[in-house]
């Protein structure tokens, strides 16, 4: 039965991209089969990590969303991505990253019910151990729908006034729709923030659980969105970060 | 030297052998002439005498009138020097009834208003440099600006109060007889803004002198203040203002009638720009370390209950629940 893992912030430029992939990655790596899926239809971006551009993306979410294909079509396996001997796999189903489609969306929007029958098909077809739900920020349609289904909602947060009003409401919609694992995560929290002070307020504010508090990386900015971090960097104290949300993420 | 006589008659008319007679004398050029050049010797040598002796008056008169003249100018080459200044140094000069002692008095005393002046400003600098590296509010630049003001203002009681802009109150956190804790956690002793000098420290941008508080009319002193004990007599105040915005004020007090000049608010008023960047700059520390120490996770509940009623009561979300009901399994 695979593990379906969203992963969710409020508020844009969280690290929700650059998180999905790395426990991706770092699962794959573990000999799990793991589907990634960029539901961020608005403003896709995973895309960047695993090396992808327009011309070697066939179909994509949107196809699927707009009754075009079957969501298999839209995989595509990004394994070689991360190494020669790679017991497991990695799927990626990529939303469109062009212009017209990503206009479309925004015209005409899609039926977001599709997505929940999606997820079964992948779970299905490529007999997954996980399947991570990477969204767009904010609250809507299919954010709530893929919410309501995850068996684990990561929520990411920076320590920032802007990030903690809207936190407070994705944590009590979750609660709302009985969500049974809810984590949080702190990303970029500035170095000068004692990791433990940052987690019990963070805990004490939401009264859950927080996997990790993640400090603000210059290498992580400088490797641009472009490559997984925990490939550049494996023995990386940050890397040691991204195992352990992997792990709670898997048990 | 032989003078030759000769006697002749004469008579016009008759031939000179039919003169009674005549006398001719002879005399040289040189017994004509000598006497002559005796008396041009005389008055070349009376000539040069009197010059000489013009010479010599007119060098004693010019050293009488350029000695004065010249300890003036030394001691403005040891002023422009900046070479220590004592007045009794060109006391000679000043205690001239003319002109020159006229200039002197002047410049004796315009050194030393620029010299005091001048030290004014180096203590107001100094002053300025140690507030500013002070970054503790309390422990550090509150209580250097007390102290700095203590070596330059002769007060009997001061105090240091910060403006909260929510409580509209001010806050007492130094005075110089350290009867307030430094702990910042202890709650503060506060004014309100409409007491006291307060009031005219709020609408003024310059400090406030009274030299008479009890023939002062306009504002009363009625707050129970630290400074109760000295019966304040004369008041020196200011604002503290960064950027326009009132931040705290100063106020010193003295138990005579008086006891504060202009040039004691002139420095008060040099400080207290100074105090109050110093100031605002402690405090802006002091907030940054307090939102460090406490990560303060602001929530306004009430909106955020609305947000998520006005979600969870729409269409979608209700048919959303109704799902994950009729589902069997939470697992795809």
């Amino acid at each position: 039965m695979a593990k379906l893992v969203m992963l969710h912030s409020f508020r844009g430029g969280t690290g929700k991209t650059n998180t999905s992939a790395n426990i991706g990655a770092l699962l794959a790596l573990r000999g799990l089969r793991v589907a990634i899926v960029d539901t961020d239809i608005q403003s896709p971006g995973i895309h960047a990590l695993f090396d992808l551009d327009e011309k070697s993306m066939g179909k994509t979410l949107n196809n699927y969303l707009w009754g075009e294909c079957e969501i298999q079509e839209a995989v595509i396996d990004v394994t070689d991505r991360l190494g020669d001997s790679v017991e497991g796999k990695l799927f990626l189903i990529p939303s469109s990253i062009k212009a017209s489609d990503i206009a479309r969306v925004l015209r005409d929007g899609y039926n977001a019910t599709l997505l929940d029958e999606g997820y079964k098909k992948l779970q299905d077809d490529l007999e997954l151990d996980a399947l991570i739900i990477d969204t767009h920020p904010g609250l809507n349609d299919e954010i709530l729908l893929s919410m309501a289904f995850a068996n684990t909602l990561g929520i990411i947060l920076r320590p920032d006034q802007q990030d903690y009003q809207g936190t407070s409401i994705s944590v009590k919609l979750a609660r709302n729709l009985e969500v049974s694992d809810i984590v949080l995560i702190v990303n970029k929290s500035p170095k000068l923030f004692n990791e433990e002070m940052v987690r019990t307020k963070v805990e004490e504010a939401y009264k859950g659980e927080v996997v990790v508090v993640i400090p603000h990386s210059e290498e992580m900015l400088a490797l641009s969105s472009a490559k997984l971090f925990v490939l550049e960097y494996p023995n990386d104290p940050l890397t040691g970060m991204f195992k352990k949300v992997a792990d709670r993420f898997i048990t | 030297m032989a003078y030759h006589w000769i006697c002749r008659s004469y008579q016009p008319g008759f031939p000179v052998e039919d003169s009674i007679f005549m006398v001719i004398v002879d005399v040289p050029y040189d017994v004509i002439l000598s006497e002559i050049n005796a008396l041009v010797r005389t008055a070349q040598l009376a000539t040069i005498g009197l010059a000489v002796f013009v010479i010599l008056v007119a060098l004693v008169v010019t050293r009488t009138l350029s000695r004065p003249i010249g300890r003036l100018s030394n001691a403005a080459q040891d002023v422009e020097n900046d070479q220590p200044f004592d007045p009794a140094d060109i006391s000679e000069v000043t205690a001239l009834g003319d002109e020159i002692g006229y200039l002197a008095r002047v410049f004796s005393s315009m050194v030393l208003a620029l010299r005091a002046r001048m030290a004014e400003l180096q203590t107001i600098y100094e002053i300025g440099q140690k507030i500013s590296s002070s970054v503790d509010l309390v422990t550090e630049t509150l209580s250097d600006v007390v102290d700095s003001l203590g070596k330059v203002i002769a007060f009997d009681a001061a105090e240091i109060c910060l403006y909260d802009d929510h409580t509209k109150e001010l806050a007492l956190y130094v005075t110089n007889t350290g009867v307030v804790s430094v702990d910042d956690t202890v709650p503060k002793i506060t004014y309100s803004r409409k007491k006291d000098y307060f009031p005219r420290l709020f609408a003024e941008r310059g400090a406030i002198l009274v030299e008479n508080v009890e023939a002062y009319k306009d504002h009363k002193l009625t707050i129970r203040r630290t400074w109760n004990a000295f019966d304040p007599k004369s008041y020196l105040g200011v604002s503290l203002r960064n950027r326009d915005r009132v931040v705290g004020a100063i106020e010193l007090i003295s138990d005579q009638v008086n006891g504060f000049n202009e040039d004691n608010r002139r420095i008060l008023e040099s400080i207290s720009i100074q105090a109050a960047v110093a100031i605002s700059n402690a405090q802006e520390v002091r907030d940054r370390e307090r939102r460090i120490m406490n990560m303060e996770i602001a929530v306004d509940e009430t909106r955020v209950d609305e947000e998520v009623s006005t979600i969870t009561n729409s269409g979608f979300f209700k048919s959303l629940k109704k799902k994950i009901r009729t589902r069997s399994s939470p697992n795809i």
